[in-house]
């Protein structure tokens, strides 16, 4: 196998990571780890004003209908999705799914909740974003919790958002929309100043948590056996904010992975979507390849007619306008537009399919959520989503799954996230969870 | 007026799901043991006995005693093979129905019992996250949304959220509770010189020209130096003039415009759009204000009424905070809205906590994305109305933050002044104090001392003492000790909670939150042991507006308020419907339970009143005339308002309804649960659910439909013990209208030409018709179950735990006493305050 540039040298990996107690998976040092405790990761694409959807009776129907028109694990892609035929036993098509409360609001307001499904009738509180669960949950095992991306970059106005990321506190996250910026993040070492400042806060994270659990077990000493096990879940969730905390100050001292900057093209501007956005997908590619981070949301185009974006379809030379003005006019334009996006999304499961971790693919340890919020324009129910990736944690593909009817997207959510090891048994307002997409084993 | 479209109407029949219950058992009278051996010798001793124990069984030699003996596990399984009737088998001889539902029920009693005898009862349990907020709220002097931050509690299965079962933690909220902490500190405690304040004032003039934002200068008497934008006029603020152009074909917005504010209503769209109340004066700041406290200010007047205006219509101000977004505004009402009934300027002051506005998004501000203030007359409009009362508004002045000295209050209240103490001495006493009133309690010296060795660290690796310290009172917040309620001792033996367990026990039942400074007195004096000066502050708690906590709480957990959040009213059905009556609905049975027990009333109030409690929304809905404002209010009720007792309750009616209907089974097992505590069993495994499309049904009335299905063997049993209490609810619809006659008879020709059937024979076999019947048979046969009822779910709520055996018997130990002091709902809760559950642990 050759040598990937951004191998690490195992002397300069040494040599930051002073003492080695518990490191996280990596492929370079680790080959022969076996899959179970490979990293997990998860990345959401998402795309404005949904997709083109003729009817029964119009010519395009046939071709230009991104659904497939038949569901099951015989479904036929029309030329919509037509780049992807060559993963197709690698993602799922879903249909009739959407977030409830969203169903009835104008379609453009399903990017802010896309990935929260969060009841934004009254009014706009947002909360957290699928990505971020994820990027909670291995944030400490990671050199940075999570890649936020889009290509308009910020966090633009509130149900026209220009992130899909949400904190826990429903705030939206800025997106980072210059490749250059980015790439520098990720691999770039921080200032003095940055890196003392974050032990700092490290430190005395480790010193409070620390006390709180001599604490903790002088209590529980003197409690009685039943309020013993109560405090004892104090205890246990303490315990992991320390292994945390510990992992994230180790972190501080790891050497960054060495890559090669010539590997991307970093001068892309969004004037040429194309080498635009398989730069931003690159960087993904790489984080999760060197286990920079296991979370990643990039928003390739924005609701509405908001922002650059917008004019991605008549840079490429599609009729009608902008995005927007493309979502209102006829379908052919469209489903072109359709196509284009699907094989920018074929292209980066080409790379993760590349990309081996040990005997596996990247793809098999990566799970890719891909869609809109809208189907057409303005309507927020059956939302355009595929699923790929992530055999390794236990999913089956190879079909379109479309529902009776209409169904929380936030089924399928919870089933992704206990698939990360996250055992909410709630997600926004979901009703259950989504077995269907599970191996049977 | 009800606008009837007979030929457009659409029928919608929402899903009708009907539970089937087979098994059959429903807690009547205790059945002795000795009513059922003869039984279980007669029908299973063959095979299971003596001669032959097929499949290992020998029903003879099981303990009957299920709570101390140990053979609880073949119960189960004899219950379970009697319940789907595949015991005795087919060859034996058949059991008669008498004898297996006596056999099933006494099984299921003594279940029951034994599972709640092996229930221990723990009594460390975190608090709820709306107490979190509160007691943070009270500790620090922070009016700020801190539970936002927190995922919503879980409920335990007799629906209370402040159950310790449910009540679970994780690494997650734990991490939380950390950074709330310390950001709840950051603003409680400052460190440095004050900061510069915003103060902005908007004029308004009579021409839109004259409408302005201008920086406000510092008062002579407070810190803090003030901002000044240095863009020029215009750029850093937008200004909503949206008074009425004189003429309104007049569009030249440089003449003179009408300066006073007609009634108007913040307007909704479809979509998550709120767009401005159609007449306001609004300012947007590029300047998002996201922390701190605010001061708002408006100066406002009446306009004096002209000839011929109704002089008792009067403008109301409605001040909001919020932000714009993509297509429209996000407002939050800032306080209560204000009658103004003078003719003269008047000042009034808002303040309130830019934490809990939901802020715009970060980033560049602009004309969609910045923070506005807004004010407008809320009268209410009246269609047609020639003069209507307006508001004449001359300023709106904005500061944050806001603060009168500095270092602000909260800094005070826990950094008290040093005087010429030594630093470390100082630093010890501020943790002492402070440690004190978030455990509730004296803190140990040796506790106090592991603090204190914390806080030198601190000190060391931090450049400022009010930093150290936040470090150190950080710690105490996220100590189990704050976040956790009083617990039992090692020794394992019941003993009696102290002075200040009382207090915070009864802090947190009647307050949510952390005990004052009153019953803090008094534990530190050693009183609150003694019953009569508990029976006082009990007395005093109750009449404390904090007690709307309890109120609050604890109605909508017992009565299932959140029922009404779940239903989907058909639209079709019942136009008139909507967010705003619903939250009415839910808010008259609150009212109403905050009535019976600030007024000192008896708890079968609940089962039969004269009053109710309403808002100008609701008497709408209920046809009760003369009530305006949006103010709940006790209003008298006769004989043809058909109401009287949560049972009438509109909002108790429409959520146990499927949208369209009553649901007389969710009707039945709610009065069965919740006011006699008798849990209907959940219906078996494999039970399809009812389905009213079914062409057998689908032509019947509900009652008829239920009947088809009481019949059928299987179902009886329970159902028969179900249904009736509901069916006797038939006089009201699904919005809780009286269906017999007026508007919800109209409604009802709408849906369905089946006559009205509320006749129903109880279990007991007394007829009833109609909801007067049934409340009259309720109060003749059930009035100690109800008693015992209510008597347990208090114990529950207070107690913060599922009831054992043991809180059980003490619960309904109390019938006697609550009976003698008239059965008034403040006497019930003084007795479960001073009851041997209650005070120890």
């Amino acid at each position: 196998m050759p040598r990937a540039s951004w191998h690490l040298d195992r002397r300069s990996f040494l040599r930051g990571a002073g003492m080695a107690l518990a490191l996280p998976w990596l492929e370079a040092m680790a080959d022969a780890s076996p899959p179970a405790a490979r990293p997990k990761r998860f990345c959401a694409f998402f795309f404005g004003n949904g997709v083109a959807l003729p009817g029964r009776n119009q010519p395009t129907y046939q071709d230009w209908h991104w659904f497939p028109h038949t569901d099951g694990a015989d479904y036929r892609l029309t030329r919509s999705l037509e780049p992807l035929a060559a993963h197709r036993n690698d993602m799922t098509i879903f249909g009739g799914l959407s977030h409830p409360t969203s169903r009835l609001l104008v379609g453009h307001n399903t990017v802010d909740v896309w990935l929260t499904g969060a009841d934004i009738r009254l009014n706009l509180h947002n909360s957290i974003s699928i990505d971020q669960v994820i990027a909670r949950r291995y944030s400490s095992q990671t050199r940075i919790p999570s890649l936020v991306l889009s290509s308009q970059g910020g966090v633009g106005t509130k149900s026209r958002s220009t992130t899909i990321s949400f904190d826990a506190q429903g705030r939206a996250i800025p997106a980072e929309s210059a490749p250059r910026r980015i790439f520098e993040r990720l691999f770039e070492p921080p200032t003095e100043g940055d890196r003392a400042a974050r032990e700092r806060a490290l430190a005395s994270g480790r010193r409070r948590v620390d006390f709180l659990l001599d604490d903790s077990r002088s209590l529980r000493n003197n409690l009685g056996r039943p309020d013993q096990q109560r405090l004892d879940e104090f205890l246990q969730s303490l315990s992991e904010v320390e292994t945390r905390l510990v992992r994230s100050e180790e972190w501080l001292g790891r050497a960054l992975p060495q890559v090669n900057r010539g590997a991307i093209n970093l001068d892309v501007s969004p004037r040429g979507p194309t080498d635009y956005i398989r730069t931003m997908m690159n960087l993904i590619v790489l984080a999760f390849e060197t286990d920079t981070t296991r979370a990643a949301a990039y928003q390739i185009c924005a609701e509405d007619g908001v922002g650059i974006c917008d004019r991605f379809p008549s840079i490429l030379g599609i009729a009608g306008g902008g995005h927007h003005g493309v979502s209102h006019g006829p379908m052919l334009p469209w489903g072109r537009y359709d196509r284009y996006l699907a094989e920018q999304f074929a292209y980066f499961l080409d790379r993760l399919a590349s990309i081996r971790e040990g005997e596996d693919r990247l793809l098999d340890n990566t799970m890719a959520l891909y869609g809109s919020g809208t189907s057409t324009t303005h309507n927020a129910r059956n939302y355009p989503t595929i699923l790929a990736g992530a055999r390794n944690l236990g999913l089956r593909h190879g079909r379109f799954i479309k529902q009776q009817a209409e169904r929380p997207l936030g089924d399928l959510f919870v089933t992704m996230l206990h698939r990360f090891d996250v055992p909410m048994r709630s997600f926004a307002d979901n009703a259950g969870e989504f077995s269907e997409i599970l191996a049977r084993n | 007026m009800v606008i009837v479209r007979r030929l457009t109407l659409t029928w919608i029949l929402a899903p009708f799901a009907l539970l089937v219950v087979a098994t059959a058992l429903c807690a009547d009278e205790p059945i002795p043991y000795a009513r059922v051996a003869p039984l279980f010798q007669k029908y299973c001793y063959s095979c299971h006995g003596v001669e032959m124990a097929k499949g290992k069984l020998r029903i003879d030699k099981l303990n009957p005693d299920l709570v101390n003996g140990k053979d609880g596990d073949h119960w189960r399984e004899v219950h379970d093979r009697l319940n789907f009737g595949d015991m005795p088998p087919a060859k034996a001889p058949a059991l008669n129905k008498e004898d297996r539902e006596l056999m099933t029920s006494w099984l299921a009693q003594e279940r029951r019992k034994a599972s709640l005898a092996k229930n221990q009862a723990t009594h460390f349990r975190r608090l709820t996250r709306t107490e979190y907020e509160r007691t943070m709220q009270d500790l620090l002097g922070l009016a700020i949304g801190f539970g936002k931050r927190l995922p919503e509690d879980g409920k335990s299965k007799d629906g209370f959220r402040n159950d310790g079962d449910a009540l679970r933690m994780s690494p997650l909220q734990y991490e939380s509770y950390l950074q709330i902490a310390d950001d709840a500190l950051a603003e409680a405690i400052v460190s440095g010189a004050p900061p510069v304040v915003h103060r902005y004032r908007l004029s308004v003039g009579e021409k839109h020209a004259n409408f302005e934002v201008t920086p406000l200068p510092r008062p002579a008497d407070r810190p803090g130096e003030s901002f000044e934008y240095n863009a020029k006029k215009g750029k850093a603020f937008r200004i909503w003039n949206m008074s009425a152009p004189n003429k309104d074909k007049d569009k030249d917005i440089n003449k003179v415009w009408d300066p006073h504010l007609a009634p108007s209503a913040i307007r909704r769209f479809g979509e998550a759009a709120v767009q401005m109340p159609e007449r306001c004066y609004a300012f947007g700041f590029h300047q998002a204000y996201r922390k701190g406290e605010a001061r708002i200010k408006v100066r406002v007047a009446r306009v004096a009424p002209g000839e011929g205006a109704d002089a008792t219509r009067l403008p109301i101000l409605t001040l909001a905070l919020g932000s714009t977004n993509f297509h429209g505004v996000e407002l939050a009402t800032i306080g209560e809205p204000i009658v103004i009934d003078h003719t003269e300027y008047r000042t009034y002051e808002y303040r309130v906590r830019m934490e809990n506005i939901s802020p715009p998004n970060t980033g560049p501000l602009n004309d969609k994305n910045s923070a506005v203030v807004a004010a407008w007359n809320s009268a209410k409009a009246i269609k047609g109305e020639a003069k209507p009362p307006r508001l004449k508004i001359e300023w709106i002045e904005f500061e944050n933050p806001y603060f009168e000295t500095w270092p602000p209050a909260t800094h005070a209240n826990i950094l008290f002044a040093k005087g010429d103490m030594a630093e470390q001495a100082y630093a010890r006493e501020v943790i002492r104090r402070f440690a004190e009133r978030a455990y509730r309690g004296p803190i140990s010296p040796g506790d106090l001392d592991r603090l204190a060795k914390y806080w030198v660290k601190a000190r060391s690796s931090t450049g400022a003492l009010e930093e150290s310290l936040r470090d150190t009172l950080g710690v105490v917040l996220s100590s189990p000790r704050f976040l956790g309620l009083p617990a039992s001792r090692a020794s394992g033996a019941k003993e009696h909670l102290n002075d200040h367990e009382i207090a915070a026990r009864l802090s947190y039942f009647l307050w949510s939150t952390m005990p004052d400074d009153a019953l803090r007195r008094l534990a530190d004096q050693r009183k609150l042991r003694e019953p009569a000066a508990q029976a006082a502050q009990v007395r005093r708690m109750i009449q404390d507006p904090k007690a709307w906590l309890f109120i609050e709480q604890f109605t909508e957990q017992w009565l299932e308020l959140d029922r009404l959040q779940r239903v989907t009213v058909s639209k079709s059905s019942y136009p008139g419907f909507d967010e705003q009556l619903a939250a009415a609905m839910r808010l008259e049975t609150i009212h109403f339970f905050g009535e019976v027990l600030r007024g000192d009333l008896s708890i079968f109030q609940f089962l039969a009143s004269d009053f109710t409690c309403v808002n100008e929304t609701l008497a709408a809905h209920y046809g009760i005339n003369g009530v305006a404002g949006l103010k709940f209010r006790k209003v008298k009720l006769d004989e043809a308002h058909h109401r009287g007792g949560v049972l009438t309750h509109a909002s108790i009616l429409t959520g146990l309804s499927d949208g369209r209907d009553g649901h007389p089974v969710k009707r039945g097992t709610w009065l069965l649960k919740n006011l006699f505590d008798e849990t209907p069993p959940p219906p078996p495994p494999n039970v399809p659910e009812l389905n009213r499309e079914n062409p057998k049904v689908k032509n019947l009335s509900i009652p008829q439909a239920l009947a088809v299905h009481r019949n059928t063997a299987a179902c009886m049993g329970c159902h028969r013990k179900i249904d009736p209490w509901g069916i006797a609810f038939e006089e009201y619809d699904a919005v809780g209208n009286w269906q017999r006659d007026g508007v919800g008879a109209t409604l009802r020709k709408r849906r369905t030409s089946q006559p009205i059937d509320a006749k129903a024979e109880l279990p007991s076999g007394v007829n009833v018709d109609g909801m007067q019947e049934l409340r009259k048979e309720l109060l003749r046969t059930k009035s100690d179950d109800f008693r015992r009822a209510v008597l347990r779910k208090v114990m529950a709520y207070a107690l913060g735990r599922s009831l054992n055996l043991g809180d059980i018997e003490a619960a309904d130990a109390l019938v006697p006493a609550l009976r003698e002091r008239g059965d008034r709902l403040p006497a019930l809760i003084e007795l479960i305050a001073s009851s041997e559950p209650f005070l120890t642990k």
